[in-house]
Order: structure tokens, then sequence, then C-alpha cells
């Protein structure tokens, strides 16, 4: 019997996505995943309520090692793949080679650290991982920390960090939090409720110079001030993973570029995630990677799908505080309907252009969010904004 | 047997409802209608069913102000009488003016009649009665011989047939209305016709309505006299014995009537079918009711037409008998007390003149050293006397002039120019107070007590129950205490209103006419305690002191020779109309005169929450006028802005606009602004019934709803606004036409920045704020827009209030979420709105009136809107096939 040789190189949470729908869609060949972190694959999203000890570490797993028994699915755990041959072997830093008839790249993206001079070292690090999360829970309490980035992820450090007992900084380069998915005025709101926290935050700043001697004692921002820091967590964005496929010759800008099948410009290779680039695109949530990861596992299947990527929702949620973002927020002509209760920590901001309801945002109450995605991917015209922003279902 | 303690009463109409108060000293009770009161048994009106609501001490005046200072009463008394000595020195007595009121009990009246008539020597006193009923009396003078309503309310319901003219009965009398329609159901063979040329409630549930043209009434009844006679209907025995002057009446009403009938009818805008079938009705119906109201007598010719009506009673012997009489029915709870007294300035007192030996006869009685003798000025004269300087003192009780007499800017002047304005009131907010020099708290009803009088010459003792609030003391007392300081010790010294109604009653029996009906003699000698426990009586009284139900049933008049007198009229009509429109006003059916009281119940405000002017709907179009819009109602007088209804029961070319609206209540409301002071030559009557007047758009810019305890003046900046009771707090309707939404809500924006919840617009359509419910005693909800006007669900508001876990959704909207709103109230005693009688009737298709009452209970209690649930079931249950079969 002919079996197909499916090989996945990385084990985030499109890998394990992939394998779930693989599994389940009834793929017939031979799968092997490739993880550099080794275990099984966990939930990113909630590195931050374990690290506030709201949750346990067994719970952060999607699948356990039984379910990887039970489907056949053989991990390489801890190695890297130094090189990939596109047209069917891979070679670990092992040496040893693995041959494919298929592989997805899956291998995610690298947290960026500031472009300054400073020595190597553990404290000055990201919030990614298991390992991190594990670095940062053996930190006695009371450290001055500086979290540096101010969006989705640096927010979600801080947060963790501050409920931990540490002394916390953030420094973010624009005038306002989540600038991605938050207009200013939602933004200032949540900056407050941060700041109510206990969180210092530093906007329209970047880091200057890093003070270490070796060992990193405090940051000097772009206006001057100098925060004190035992620990500096980089959490300013990341980088696609294109590394391997560079070198493999397929076809990279920013990210793997693919087609609306995760295919690369390898017919034998595909890639998801956020190593992935679409349409000069790349992504850095879990729910399109989960979409792309459905798609392709239909394909694999000999099920043709397409992908064409969705307005996604950006959600934060730090301990009851609830930060929503849907669709456009920065267009320059929207009409913005603003419901705002500063006294509640709540906020909710929809975006409207030619009668089009395109963004909302909201701070604290996630009430009608079903109804504006749906507005926002119908494109549903709309006669009375103020209705919908009231949740009035039938104005829509 | 009951506490007759408890027994009152009602504040509003002149039918003059009986009143049962559960206990006293509350001001938070229920009342019910009192079940062996002649007047009502048992039954009363939305409004009368609220009375329990107007007790609270909202916006109540508890203490004397001079030029806005409190004073204590000796230093306000004091003042009175030292500006009224000044003015008798200086400019004559005449330079002294009373404007009173029929909301004023009949022992206040009686007081202030003998101090002005009797002791200072002027009969420079009117009142607001002269708008509601002077034509009627001034007809029953010169017709009957004496201001003696002939007929009771049992003639109505033992009628064969009814006919009311110029009275919106259902709306405007709602008890009697429900005994003359319980009666119809009992004898299904009465009739009922209304001539009236909109289409109202009354008409609606009359077997004929007649729409005719305004103003024609008069023409129709001589039309009537005219074709009877022509068909030899006329009671000739009748007219031989018992009247005088027939022969010039018939050729008057002939000529003035034709006896072309089709030009008739077309003359009054009816078809010639609807006349005879009007006409062979009176032919052929011995026991005929007419009763009429303010379209008749708000009329420049309200006393001939009134005497056109008396005509015909006596044409056809219909005065005196069962079922059978002339009828006017009077607005006021004491219009009848009032002129009982001689409350108006062409009356003395008693139903006594100014001729010689009445004036002799009474000045006698009161041992007066100084009685006028001559009538003093009508309301509009006294008035514009005082317009032109020639009042220097004015006391006005108990009434708001500068709303409710025509031309309500010269009245302005009019305040403006008199040396000295005092006004006794209850409350601290109308229109008139602002001109007041010296405010009197007075007694309100329910803290008062005394006797009125209702339309069918009952007394009837209203009560207080309730201690006087802070320093308000009843008219009567202020009355005589400036009566003493003016060295009138002896003629003003009571201790109590059962010495004052003694002497009225004595007044009364004094040295009697032969022919004069009005004589209290049974009542002259009452004790206090007596007078406490005087049970309702109706004048006049026989000999031995029984009452007597109806007058001239013996067919003496009281005329000096006992006949009554035809009197020939030719009633003139009003002015022709070309480009513009006529402005007809009346009452509403939940509201009360100019809302001191109504307007402070939210229940009352709910069945027509705004100031509306009505038009045919042609007549809108044509105009370019959009419902729900704001117009301004303008001509040369002045002008006041209502928000535009359309309505098929108005004819083209008519207008309405309900009387009520006043500066306290909307900011250019007054109906009264634009009514010219066109008066009865007669009886001095104005005619508030057909002002010309031209309707405009006015362009919004933005429309709003605020409710809190005050309007800021960010949001009362350059806008219309209307104002209505939520109970504790109030609902003001904002309309801006200079301002739009961005320069409103950014003035709002700096006042009330980052108070509670906001919804704020980039574009600018809308704008909510509002605190949050169940926060602070500050509580406030706005809402502005420029697309159409927030409507807000104000009783879902009002039960959120303290709710502080109402979704912030649903409470900027004003609304719960997912529900329907509710749609407009029909019932206001058990709160039924149309929506929940047509989701009853959407679910039990077979169901009738009865079902509806059954299950939803409107219209089971007071009966106000039977006739509007009838309407809807007749209309719901028409549409159901097609909804069925759709």
């Amino acid at each position: 019997m002919n079996q197909e040789r499916l090989l996945i190189i990385g084990h985030g949470m499109a890998a394990t996505r992939l394998l779930q729908q693989l599994t389940e869609g009834g793929y017939g060949g031979s799968i092997t995943v490739i993880g550099d972190e080794g275990g099984v694959g966990y939930n990113r999203i909630q590195l931050t309520p374990w690290l506030a000890g709201e949750v346990s570490e067994a719970s952060l797993n999607l699948v356990d090692d039984a379910w990887y028994r039970h489907h056949r699915i053989y991990r390489v755990n801890g190695d890297a793949v130094a090189s990939l041959d596109p047209d069917g072997l891979v070679t670990l830093s092992t040496g040893r080679t693995l041959a494919f008839d298929t592989a997805v790249l899956a291998t995610g993206a690298l947290p960026r650290f500031p472009d300054l001079p400073f020595p190597p070292q553990p404290a000055i690090r990201a919030f990614r991982s298991k390992a991190d999360g594990h670095w940062l829970k053996a930190l006695p309490r009371g450290q001055s920390v500086v979290v540096i980035g101010g969006g989705l992820l640096g927010l979600e450090a801080a947060w963790g960090l501050r409920a931990r007992g540490h002394s916390v900084s953030l420094v973010h380069r624009n005038g306002h939090l989540m600038n991605r998915q938050l207009s200013a005025p939602t933004a200032a709101l949540l900056a407050g409720a941060m700041s109510q926290a206990g969180i210092t935050i530093h906007l329209g700043c970047e880091l200057r110079r890093i003070n270490a001697n070796p060992v990193i004692e405090s940051v000097e921002l772009t206006n001057g001030e100098i925060l004190n820091a035992r620990v500096l967590i980089a959490a300013a964005g990341i980088q696609p993973n294109q590394h391997l496929a560079q070198q493999a010759g397929l076809g990279v800008h920013r990210g793997v570029l693919i087609d609306d099948q995760m295919r690369t410009s390898h017919p034998r290779v595909f890639a998801l995630g956020e190593c992935a680039e679409f349409n000069g695109e790349t992504f850095g949530l879990v729910a399109p990677a989960y979409e792309q990861a459905d798609v392709l596992a239909s394909v694999l299947c000999g099920r043709p799908a397409h992908w064409s990527p969705l307005q996604s929702t950006t959600r934060l949620k730090i301990s009851g505080l609830d930060v929503v973002s849907h669709g456009r927020i920065d267009h320059p002509d929207a009409r913005h309907l603003t419901l705002n209760a500063p006294g509640r920590n709540q906020c909710r901001r929809l975006h409207f252009l030619n009668d089009r309801l395109i963004g909302a945002e909201m701070i604290g109450l996630r009430s009608h969010l079903e109804l504006y995605q749906r507005l926002i991917e119908q494109q549903t015209p709309i006669n009375d904004a103020r209705a919908v922003m009231l949740g009035n279902m039938k104005a829509a | 047997m009951t506490d007759r303690r408890l027994h009152t009463t009602c504040a509003y109409c002149g039918v003059g409802c009986g009143v049962e108060i559960p206990h006293a000293g509350d001001r938070t009770i229920q009342v019910r209608g009192l079940a062996n009161h002649p007047a009502n048994q048992g039954r009363l009106c939305v409004k009368g069913t609220h009375l329990g609501e107007v007790l609270p001490l909202q916006q109540r005046l508890l203490r004397p102000t001079l030029a806005g200072e409190t004073v204590s009463w000796d230093t306000a008394l004091d003042f009175i009488s030292q500006k009224m000595t000044n003015a008798r020195t200086e400019t004559g007595v005449d330079s002294l003016g009373f404007y009173l009121s029929g909301q004023l009990l009949t022992e206040d009246y009686y007081v202030a009649n003998k101090l002005a008539k009797g002791f200072l020597g002027t009969a420079n006193l009117d009142t607001n009665s002269r708008l509601c009923m002077s034509s009627a009396v001034a007809a029953y003078q010169q017709s009957l011989g004496e201001d003696a309503v002939p007929g009771c309310y049992d003639d109505i319901e033992q009628a064969d047939l009814v006919i009311l003219v110029g009275s919106n009965l259902a709306w405007a009398h709602p008890v009697l209305f429900q005994r003359l329609q319980a009666a119809r159901k009992a004898r299904p063979q009465m009739r009922l016709v209304v001539i009236d040329p909109r289409a109202t409630d009354t008409s609606r549930a009359a077997d004929l309505h007649l729409p005719l043209k305004p103003g024609t009434d008069g023409r129709l009844f001589n039309g009537a006299l005219a074709w009877l006679s022509e068909q030899g209907a006329l009671d000739t025995d009748f007219i031989q014995h018992h009247t005088a002057q027939f022969d010039e009446t018939l050729i008057a009403a002939r000529q003035h009537a034709g006896t072309d009938w089709a030009a008739l009818a077309n003359d009054c805008g009816l078809t010639l079918a609807d006349l005879l079938q009007f006409f062979d009705g009176l032919k052929t119906t011995p026991k005929t009711v007419t009763a009429w109201s303010m379209g008749i007598n708000q009329s420049r010719s309200g006393v001939a037409k009134s005497q056109a009506i008396i005509n015909l009673h006596l044409a056809t012997g219909r005065i005196g008998k069962v079922g059978a009489t002339p009828f006017s029915i009077t607005g006021q709870p004491n219009a009848m007390g009032g002129r009982e007294v001689g409350g108006l300035a062409n009356q003395l007192a008693s139903h006594r003149g100014f001729t010689e030996t009445d004036c002799d006869t009474v000045a006698r009685f009161w041992k007066a050293p100084r009685i006028a003798r001559k009538p003093g000025l009508k309301a509009v004269d006294l008035f514009e006397a005082a317009a032109r300087g020639d009042i220097k003192v004015l006391w006005i009780m108990a009434t708001n002039p500068l709303a409710s007499l025509p031309d309500a800017n010269r009245v302005r002047e009019a305040l403006a120019r008199v040396d000295t304005v005092i006004v006794s009131d209850v409350v601290t907010d109308n229109d008139t107070l602002a001109y007041a020099d010296l405010v009197l708290p007075a007694l309100a009803w329910g803290e008062k007590d005394g006797t009125v009088t209702n339309s069918e010459r009952c007394l009837s003792r209203q009560r207080g129950f309730l201690l006087p609030p802070g320093e308000a003391k009843p008219d009567w007392w202020a009355l005589a205490e400036v009566g003493k300081r003016l060295g009138f010790e002896n003629a003003f010294d009571y201790a109590h209103p059962a010495a004052i109604f003694a002497e009225h009653a004595a007044l009364s029996a004094f040295e009697p006419a032969p022919n004069r009906q009005f004589n209290l003699h049974p009542l002259t000698s009452l004790t206090a305690r007596e007078y406490d426990d005087l049970a309702p009586a109706q004048w006049p009284f026989d000999a031995d002191g029984r009452s007597r139900a109806r007058l001239f049933s013996d067919g003496r008049f009281a005329t000096t020779d006992g006949r009554a007198r035809f009197i020939a009229v030719a009633p003139a009509e009003p002015d022709a109309c070309a480009n513009q429109l006529r402005l007809n006003t009346g009452r509403l059916r939940d509201q009360w005169h100019t809302m001191t009281r109504t307007g402070l119940v939210n229940r009352l405000g709910q069945h027509r929450p705004d100031f509306c002017l009505t038009l045919h709907p042609a007549d809108a179009a044509e105009r370019g006028l959009i419902e729900g819009q704001p117009v301004r109602v303008r001509n040369a007088l002045g002008q006041f802005i209502a928000l535009l209804a359309v309505d098929t029961a108005q004819r083209r070319g008519d207008a309405f606009a309900p009387m009520h609206w006043n500066a306290t209540f909307a900011a250019q409301g007054g109906v009264a602004k634009v009514i010219p002071p066109i008066v009865d030559p007669q009886s001095g009557q104005p005619e508030t019934k057909h002002a010309l007047v031209d309707v405009e758009p006015l362009t919004i810019a933005c429309s709003g709803v605020y409710i809190g305890d005050q309007l800021p003046e960010p949001l009362s900046q350059g806008a219309i606004w209307f104002k209505r009771s939520l109970g504790e707090r109030w609902l003001w309707s904002l309309h801006y036409s200079q301002h739009t939404v961005a320069e409103v809500s950014e003035r709002w924006q700096c006042f009330a920045n980052d108070i509670g919840f906001s919804m704020t617009d980039t574009d600018h359509h809308w704008f909510h704020q509002a605190t949050a419910p169940g926060q602070s005693p500050t509580v406030f909800w706005l809402a502005l827009s420029d697309q159409q006007r927030p409507d807000p669900d104000t009783d879902w508001l009002l039960e959120q209030w303290q709710n502080s876990q109402v979704p912030l959704d649903d409470w900027l909207a004003g609304s719960p979420g997912e529900a329907d709103p509710r749609g407009n109230l029909i019932c206001t005693c058990h709160s039924v709105y149309d929506r929940d009688i047509q989701g009853f009737l959407a679910q039990h298709s077979s169901a009738d009136l009865k079902a509806v009452q059954s299950a939803l209970k409107c219209s089971t209690q007071c009966g106000s809107c039977l006739e509007e649930v009838t309407d809807l079931v007749g209309r719901c249950t028409a549409a159901s096939p097609d909804v069925e079969s759709a």
C-alpha cells in the first residue's frame, strides 16, 4: 500500500488544530510532527491566566499523549529542522533525515527584540511559551519588570506579571494601546483600567538604551525617563519564522507565501499560521490560523476547499476586563457611534462607512458582538445606526 | 352610615360629582366616586379618579411673597389695604379690579363680591366664568327672566331625543355622558344627535352627527323653528298661554334661515337628508333635551344662539317637563355658585341686578355704605381698561388669565401696566404669577371648605380633609382680613365658612322678588355642624323646604308677568375665511384648563401627551406639513407653536388646538395669543373658537427628550419645548430650529461632561446621555436626534429608575430591548394601551367588546375611554378577516 507521508514542521496551535482536523477528517496517510518544545500541543492564549495563577498548567494542553498514540501520530520532539528539500526530505539538526510526500510549515513566529545592544540573558525574554512561563513563575515577587509593547501580547504579559505581584511598567511606541485594534478613545479607557490595576504605562516612546552590567538594571526611554528593570519582556510584535522556507528556495516575502489552499510555491509544501503570508497579509491571531488549518485538512483529505480571510475578532481577556475588536477601526472616513460609561470602565464604538458596519470595538461590554460580526461580514445595509448600536436586531 | 366629612365634590367640571375620601389627613390617597351623590351615583371620570394624585405638595405655593420676597400675611394684607386705599383716593374706586374664578367656592366668591360691590363700591369684579357660560346666563335672563337652568341631569336620561350642540360631552363632562349612554343602552329607542363641526368621541357615539360649518348653529336652530312652524308642529297652546313675542321671533327666524331647506343645508355645510332627519326627529319627539356648552357660548353671538335654542323649546313647549328642556352644561365646578352670589360684573348678588330696588335691598341687607350702583367691567373690558392704565390694583384669584383670556399679548400688557397685581393661587408657577407683585398662598382642593353648585343647581359641599400646608389660607379669609383693615370690621367678621354661607342664603331669601327662583330659604339658619353635615341640595326649594328638580313646570316663568320671552335673533356668524384656517379650541379628555393640577399627574399626560394642532390631512398636505412636526400658528395678534397632528375628524379648513398648554407647559404655548378679543355684545363672552390663523412649518435641526427635575440652561437655550409630568420627574420634549445636535450636545457636554453614560455620533445624528439608574438623587435622561424625536417608553424608564442592573443599551435606548413598543395609552385607569387591545383581538378573533373589557379591564372603571375602545374593537374586528386570509 502506498501510504502518503505527511510531515508537519512546527507544533504550535496551528499545527495541533491541523492534526485534530486531519484525524477527524479521516486522513489516510501517516503523520509525523516535529516540534522544538516537546510535549503536547497547548493553548498559548492561556499562558497569561496560567502565569496569573488562574488556571493550572495541565489545563493548557489541547490534547494528551494518548491522543497521539491513538491516532498514530509520530512526534519528533526537541529537534530543530536544519534544512528542507522541498522535493521530499528534511534534515534535522541531529543529522537525521526524514522523507515526506507532503510537508506543512507551521513554524510560527519569533518575538521581536529591541534593536539595541544588550548581553543576552534569561531576564530579557519573550512571553510566548511554557518555558517563558516557568521562568517567570520562578521569579521572586516584587521585581521591577518592563514590558515592551502595548498590543495584545504586551498587555496580557503585563497583566499576568502584575497579578504575580511585580512592579510592572509597560512601554508602547504608539500614542495609544492596542492601536491596531482600538481607536484612541477606547484605548484610553483601557489604559485607565490598566493604570487602576497598578501598571505604569508609557505611551509614545521606545527604549533608547538597555543598561546591563552584564545583568540588566534599568532601561532608558526615548523621552529620557529611566525605568528600573530586573526583567525585560519583549512583546512588541512578532516576525514570521520563514527562515527554513527561504533556505529551501520557497517563495517568501515577510512570511511564506501561500495560496488559498495554503500551498507554497512548491506543490508538495504547504504553510499556515503565523509563518504564512497571504495576499500581502500575515496573521498573528489564532482564529485565522484555525481557519487555515480547517481548509488545509480538507485539501489534504482530498476535499478541495479554499480559504479567504475573514475579519477577525481580537479579544483581550484579562481578569474582568473584556476587550473586543472586530473589523476595521481605522478608516479615516468612518462615522463613529460611541457608547461611553467611564465610571463603569465600559465603552463600545462602532465604525460605519457608507451605511455599512465595518468595525466594532468594545471594552467591558460584550453584548451584541454576534450581531456586529454578522453585520460586518454580510455588509448589511443599515438604516438606523443608533438602533444597531443599542442592540436592536430588527433595525439591521 | 358613612362619615359625611369624608364626602366632597370633584374639583373639575360643572357636572359636580360627589367624591369619597378614604380617610382624612393623607396626601397619598385613592379617591372613589360617591355612591349616593345625585350627580354621579358612584361614577368618576378619569380626571376625578386621579384626584388623589394632585394632593402632594409638588410645586405648591406656601408663603406670601411681595416682589419675590417672602413676607408675613400681616405685611401682605396691610399692603393690599394700603394700595386699595391709595387707589380709591387718587384714581377712584373704579380703578380697583377683581378677577375671580369658577374654581372658587361660593363662600370665597361671596366675600369677594361683598367687599368689592358692597363696601369698596365697585362692580369691577368679574370671573373666568365670563369665558364659560355668560352667554347662556344672559340668554336665560332675557328669555326666562332669570339665570335659571330649567332642567336637570335626570332629563337627559328621560329624554327620547338628546341633542348635543357645541359640546364634546364624552371628554368635557364624561360622567354625564356615561349617564346618557347608560340610558340609551336601557332604552335603545333613545336618539342622540350631535352637532359639532368636528368628529369627536361624542359624535362617534351618536345616531346622527351633523358636522356643520363652524358658526352656523344659530341659523340651523332658527331653521328648525321655521320648519317646525311650516309643519304645524309647534305647541300653539303653550306659546299662547306662557310666552310673549312669538310672532316677531318666527318672522326673524324665517328671514334668517330662509325656507329653502336645501339652501339652508348648504349654508350650514350639511346634506339635506341629514338636515331633514334632524328636523323630523324634533318634530316627532316631544321629550327632547338640547344640551349645549362652549361651542355655543364662546361666540360673538353666544347669547343669540342660546336664545335660538331656547326659542325652539318654548315654541314646542319642551321646557319644565320630564325629559324636555334646554340645558346649558357649565364648564367649571362652581360657575353656577359664582353666578348665585353675583360673581359677574353685571350681577349684584343673589340673582339680583343693578336696579335701584335691587341695589337698595342688598345695601340694606349688608348695611353697606356705598354699594356699587352700576355694572362693572366684564373680563375682556376689565383687562382692556387695565392695559389703558385705568386699573391700579387688580386682585386675581384661582385663575390664569394670561393663559385663558383672548389676545394674551394684550393681557400681558395689561398685567404689566397695573400698579399692583395681587395673585392668590396654589402653584408656584403659572403664566400670570410672573406678573404678580404680591402672591398669596391659597388653599387647594382637599384643604378648602365650602360649597359649590353644579350645572343642575345642586349645592354640594367641598370639604377640607387635609391640613393647610405652610401658610396657605382660605381666600375668604384673606378677603375678609382686607375688609377689616379697610374699616369694615363688622361686615367681615367671619369665623367659619358656615357663617358666610348662612349669610349668603339669608340674602337670597331677603325681601324676595315674586318670580325669582333663586332662594335658599331652608338653608338660612344652618348651624356650623349642620353645614358640615350638609347633603347635596338642589334649588329651588318649595315652601316646605323640599327641593324641586325642574323649574317652570307650571308654565310660569321668572319674568314679572310670568311669561317667557321669545327673542327674535339672527345670530352673527364668524368672519369668513379665505386662505387662513379657522382655529377651534377646546378641552382634552384627561386635562383640565391650564394644567396646574392635571399637568402634575403622569397618567393624565399619557392619553394625549403632546400639545398638538390638528388639521385635516389635505390641509396639512397643501401646506407641506408633516405629522409630528412643530408648526407655528400665527395671525396679526400673536403666535404659538404646537406639534402637527392630522385627522379626518377635522373639516377642511378647520384646525383644532387644546386650550391647556400655556407657558408653564410649552415654551411657546398658549392658544390665547391668537384669539381675537371679539366678544358677544350682550354677555361679553369672548369668541374663542373662530380665530383665523396661518400655519407654517418649522424646520427642525434637532429634536430631543429630556427627563429630569429641571430643564438645564444648555438645553433650554433656543429650544421649543413641551413639558409633561412623569409623576416625580418631568419630561421635556425638545425641538431646535437653529441649533443642531452637534451644537446642543456640545453645550450639554460642557455642562454635564462625563456624568453617567453617553452615546455620541460623529455624524451628529444622535446624542444620548443619562445618569446611571439607582445612583444619585439627581437623575437625568437625555436623547437628541436630527432625525425623529426619540420616543422612550417612559413607564419602563420610571420602573427602572432605581434598578442599577438595567442593561446599559436598554437604558440609553429608553425601552426594553426586545419588547415591542406599548403603543398609545387608551385606558388611563387600568393602563391599557392600544397594542394590548390589538394583541388580544389578534389572539381571540371572535372576541367582542365585552370580552376585551373582561380580559383587559379597559373602560370598566371611569368609562372615559369606552368610545375609543369600542371604536378600536370595531376597527380591529372589521379588519381581521383580511388578516386571516392574508
